[in-house]
């Protein structure tokens, strides 16, 4: 390049030397060879630091991507072998130092770097710490739902771990007493800086202490960068929320990635603000203890309606209300059997009584002649006693029957004939004449004495009273 | 828990959490909805429930929305004070 500069090049006559005059160009090829040779030898490795973007993997293993600033772009090789060396140190959006060789790749003549070794820095420096706790710790299994320890149903006193006048603090009281009225107790802690994450990790430690009665701490302060969170992605505070015996809810406000302490909390809420969702909710409560009392008398009380009901049905059956029923019932079926049993009895009375009178009334029972007369008295004694036997049968089963028969035998008209009574009737209606008036001058009677029947007209009626 | 004296029932009673409380009460509400069992042994059931129900809505009562500091009384111990935020104490 020296050799270049002189002044007079311009019009030097030297045009024979490649690229000097148009007699003498370059050719691509050679013009790049020695681009790259030039810049070689004057700028062969040097440390750049910047942004990586656009970065992608060949299937090579080879990585391609750029390093930036604000105003500028450098495109980016590293070979395979340098990535494995490097991590996870190159990704979108990583600030990294780098040691570059500066190249021209001369099939398209573009300047690139060659990186060699990579380190993080500033927020790239942060992301690559986090990524690399992170796995650590999860590695350890300190973010697996086993370790969680549950948060208690109704916490009574709930430690807030955080700037005691942030407005983080504010949004805590507010978000957990609108549902929840538990005491809270502010601990005052820096939450930014080189010694909050060591100061927190001591306060949480603190407040293991049984005197301080604490149910449930929450940690946490508003979002912020990376940096600002920083205390919550430390190895020294993740030990201490693990180590804790109370559990621990943790509230740092983020937008993309979870903080460690997240990870390891018993709970994460993504805003102070939202802490008041892993609170009891008191109107909730309350809500179901009415709803359990009420089903608690319920089942009692129906059990106690279905008994009464049971009761009543009882109460209201006819042997309790009425205990004689049944015997009412049995004795009119006693009646009713009596009263068949005495038409039964009257029936075969009255059949036996119509045989008797026919057998008495056949000639040769009527007539001496036949010598029989004996025999007929021997049958109506025997007709007699039968009547008397059957009765006494009859009485004997039967004391109702015994009166009816005796009454009936008591009534008896052939009783009544044999004192000498005789019975008149119409002939032929059979109606019974009771008095005088009731006949006519050539109606036909019969009448009826002990023995037999007369057949008569009446020639005559006499009125008693007329008589008289 | 202590394996001194035995405590009577009402003082193991009332040292339930809230938790165990209300899962007790829901459990005899459960019992009592199911009506398998003996009259007399519901009844039983049932006081021992609305003692649970009484000492929830007790303990929800307890519950107190208050704010304090709790912070190091410089000898390892812990001490509690008021508190207040300090933009609500410029605008009280």
């Amino acid at each position: 390049m020296s050799a270049a500069s002189t002044p007079d090049r311009g019009s030097s006559p030297d045009n024979g030397r490649p690229g000097q005059g148009p007699e003498t160009p370059f050719t691509v090829s050679r013009l790049n060879r020695k681009l790259a040779r030039t810049i070689d030898d004057r700028v062969p490795q040097v440390w750049v630091t910047g942004e990586v973007g656009s970065f992608k993997t060949a299937p090579s293993g080879n990585a391609f991507f750029s390093l930036k600033d604000r105003d500028s772009e450098l495109s980016c090789i590293a070979y395979m072998s340098a990535m494995q060396r490097m991590g996870t140190a190159l990704t979108n959006g990583a600030q990294v130092v780098a040691l570059a060789r500066v190249m021209i790749y001369q099939p398209r003549g573009q300047l690139q770097l060659e990186i060699r070794e990579a380190r993080p820095t500033g927020v790239g420096l942060l992301h690559q710490r986090y990524a690399e706790l992170k796995a650590r710790l999860q590695a350890e299994g300190l973010f697996s739902r086993n370790k969680k320890r549950r948060l208690p149903r109704m916490p009574r006193r709930i430690a807030l771990v955080t700037s005691p006048a942030g407005a983080a603090v504010r949004d805590m009281i507010r978000s957990i007493h609108a549902r929840w009225p538990a005491t809270l107790l502010v601990v005052p802690v820096g939450v930014q800086g080189a010694q909050a994450a060591r100061e927190i990790a001591w306060t949480l430690r603190q407040l293991q202490a049984p005197e301080a009665a604490i149910d449930l701490i929450v940690v946490g302060r508003g979002g912020g960068s990376l940096e600002d969170l920083w205390a919550f992605n430390e190895e020294e505070l993740a030990r201490a929320i693990v180590a804790s015996r109370i559990p621990i809810v943790s509230a740092v406000g983020h937008e993309v990635d979870r903080t460690i302490a997240d990870l390891v909390a018993d709970r994460a809420v993504a805003t102070p603000t939202a802490v008041g969702e892993v609170m009891p909710d008191k109107r909730e409560l309350l809500r179901r203890l009415d709803l359990a009392g009420g089903r608690l008398g319920q089942p009692l009380r129906q059990r106690l309606r279905r008994a009464r009901q049971h009761l009543d049905g009882l109460a209201r059956r006819r042997v309790l209300t009425d205990p004689l029923a049944a015997v009412r019932i049995k004795g009119q079926r006693i009646d009713e059997l009596t009263m068949r049993l005495q038409r039964a009895q009257r029936q075969r009375l009255g059949l036996l009584r119509q045989r008797l009178d026919q057998l008495a009334r056949r000639p040769a029972l009527v007539d001496p002649r036949h010598g029989l007369a004996r025999r007929r008295e021997r049958l109506i004694t025997l007709g007699a006693r039968l009547t008397a036997g059957v009765a006494q049968a009859l009485e004997r089963a039967r004391g109702p029957l015994e009166r009816a028969a005796a009454k009936l035998d008591a009534l008896s008209p052939l009783r009544v004939l044999a004192r000498g009574y005789s019975l008149t009737q119409a002939h032929p209606t059979g109606a019974l004449v009771r008095k005088a008036a009731q006949l006519a001058v050539g109606d036909s009677i019969r009448t009826r004495l002990e023995e037999g029947w007369i057949e008569s007209t009446v020639t005559r009626t006499i009125d008693t009273q007329e008589g008289a | 828990m202590s394996s001194g004296q035995a405590e009577s029932p009402d003082a193991a009673a009332a040292r339930l959490s809230f938790e165990q409380a209300l899962a007790e009460l829901e459990q005899i509400v459960a019992q009592l909805e199911a009506g398998e069992l003996p009259l007399e042994e519901s009844l039983v059931h049932y006081e021992r429930g609305v003692a649970r129900l009484r000492q929830c809505y007790a303990l929800l009562e307890q519950a107190e929305a208050r704010v304090s500091t709790l912070a190091s009384d410089g000898r390892g111990g812990l001490v509690e004070g008021d508190y207040s935020h300090p933009s609500e104490g410029q605008a009280g």
